[in-house]
């Protein structure tokens, strides 16, 4: 019963919320790689975020996190998508990502100047196993894959999310 | 906006991407009468010699080191009174930077061309001749390529000081060239140091490459890999734009960030280069890739007759010219 009256009560603030913005922030951890013939740049480690919830489907969101285990990296990213409401919300997001910072640099036979600067990259990310519960968010993984450019040669980027905690305000 | 400061800016903006020419003043044509000039024929008459000298010492007695079996032979001793003795046959006056530790004392090797106008200024060249079993790739072809580089630095001359050094012990965990490093004044300047260690083991044969995750590469070991950290990123380019100038053999490059010693980075400090990074100076590795590529690393299969002569040729031949370009010469 009592399980019941806080699903509903939930449930209420979440209708009631609904065709408004909802702004939260959070704070993360897992990895993430971007990966060429010409370098390999990203880490593991954590970094922080805002995010917009616009009629509680819709996302908006931004964060910066920094990485080690390839030197120092600062991974910036920016993202939209659509969540599915309720308790259970699994989202995927367009995410676009930049990386700046240390890497490994490559240069192959084939190459004749080292790729250098900021990675970019713009792709996919999926959390299946997110959470809404009250005002906090929990996502316990995400998953990204996306594609970028180290002229001459296509980058790919690979990221994981191993937990991701929101709190709205 | 107005135009004329629209105008200024990207000129500013294209001035600043403009980047010096990577081989500004070479000696082109000099450097590739030096790279003709190494003898493939020498080099592996020293990988014999140094391999005979190995295969009759007596190693070092393994129990003291811990080793497993299949490790149980390292040997230093004749090789390095061989490596002395040539390079007092080319007219170079040796000398020897001993440490005493008991069972890991060392002795490091160092014999200079002196610079002529700038003779403090240095260029190092160095390899260390320890080894276990016969060491042919590991790493009497890197002795052997200090030893050809000394034979023809000796008649030429060059800007700066040309060193040349044998490190002792770096299979116990770089004692050596440790030691070398912590020994050098805060003052001196090393422009380049260049770390050989095997360079003679080539293959064409598919899937005869290995990597690690992250780093892409070649499916046949037939490059030279040429290493280095972020101080070292200039030296490395220069590398390789001498192989691209002169039409030297394949190069990969690697560059590792900062000083090198990043976790994901750390494959890459296997050597006697690593103390020079960790130190801040400048300093480029030149390897076939050992374990990487060569399936007789630390056996006793690494014989003279498992390596690429015209291999180990063109990977000296690499070195010669990087060398002398950072030496200032030849002149």
């Amino acid at each position: 019963m009592r399980r019941a009256l806080l699903l509903g009560a939930l449930l209420g603030a979440m209708v009631a919320n609904a065709g408004e913005h909802q702004l939260s922030g959070y704070l993360r951890g897992g990895g993430q790689v971007h990966l060429s013939a010409g370098r390999t740049m990203g880490g593991i480690g954590g970094g922080a975020g805002v995010r917009d919830v616009w009629e509680d489907r819709f996302l908006f969101q931004a964060d910066a996190s920094y990485l080690v285990m390839i030197g120092n990296v600062l991974a910036v990213r920016a993202g939209a998508g659509v969540q599915r409401r309720g308790v259970y919300a699994p989202a995927v997001l367009l995410v676009g990502s930049v990386l700046f910072g240390d890497q490994l640099t490559f240069l192959l036979p084939e190459r004749t100047a080292p790729a250098r600067g900021p990675a970019f990259s713009i792709g996919l990310a999926i959390a299946p196993l997110r959470f809404n519960v009250a005002e906090t968010q929990i996502s316990m993984l995400e998953l990204g894959a996306s594609v970028g450019f180290d002229p001459p040669d296509l980058a790919l980027g690979f990221s994981i999310g191993l937990l991701e905690i929101a709190a709205s305000f | 906006m107005n135009r004329s400061v629209l105008s200024s800016l990207l000129l500013l903006v294209s001035a600043g991407c403009q980047q010096r020419p990577v081989l500004e003043g070479a000696n082109l044509a000099g450097l590739r009468e030096l790279a003709d000039a190494v003898d493939g024929d020498l080099l592996m008459e020293d990988v014999r010699e140094l391999a005979a000298a190995h295969g009759s010492e007596t190693p070092l007695d393994c129990r003291d080191f811990n080793f497993a079996d299949r490790l149980c032979h390292l040997t230093h001793l004749d090789a390095r009174a061989l490596m002395r003795s040539k390079l007092e046959a080319l007219g170079y006056e040796v000398s020897a930077f001993d440490t005493e530790d008991g069972l890991f004392s060392t002795s490091a090797l160092i014999a200079e061309k002196r610079g002529t106008s700038r003779p403090d200024e240095v260029v190092l060249v160095g390899a260390h001749y320890d080894a276990f079993y016969q060491g042919a790739d590991d790493n009497n072809s890197g002795v052997s390529g200090v030893l050809e580089l000394a034979r023809l630095f000796s008649g030429r001359a060059f800007d700066r000081t040309v060193r040349f050094v044998g490190f002792d012990l770096e299979e116990l965990g770089l004692a050596g060239s440790i030691r070398y490093v912590a020994s050098l004044p805060r003052e001196e300047r090393i422009v380049a140091a260049l770390v050989f260690d095997c360079i003679g083991y080539s293959s064409t044969v598919p899937g005869s490459q290995m990597s690690v995750p992250g780093l892409p590469s070649r499916d046949t070991g037939d490059f030279l890999a040429v290493i280095a950290n972020d101080v070292s990123l200039s030296r490395a380019l220069e590398v390789r734009a001498l192989v691209d100038e002169l039409s030297l053999i394949p190069s990969l490059t690697l560059v590792a960030p900062g000083d090198g010693s990043a976790p994901l980075a750390g494959n890459l400090m296997h050597s006697d280069h690593a103390p020079f990074w960790l130190d801040g100076r400048p300093a480029v590795f030149m390897t076939d890739t050992a374990i990487f590529r060569n399936p007789h690393y630390h056996r006793d299969t690494d014989t003279p007759d498992t390596l690429d002569p015209a291999f180990l040729r063109g990977a000296v031949q690499v070195a010669a010219a990087s060398l002398a370009y950072w030496a200032g010469g030849p002149r």
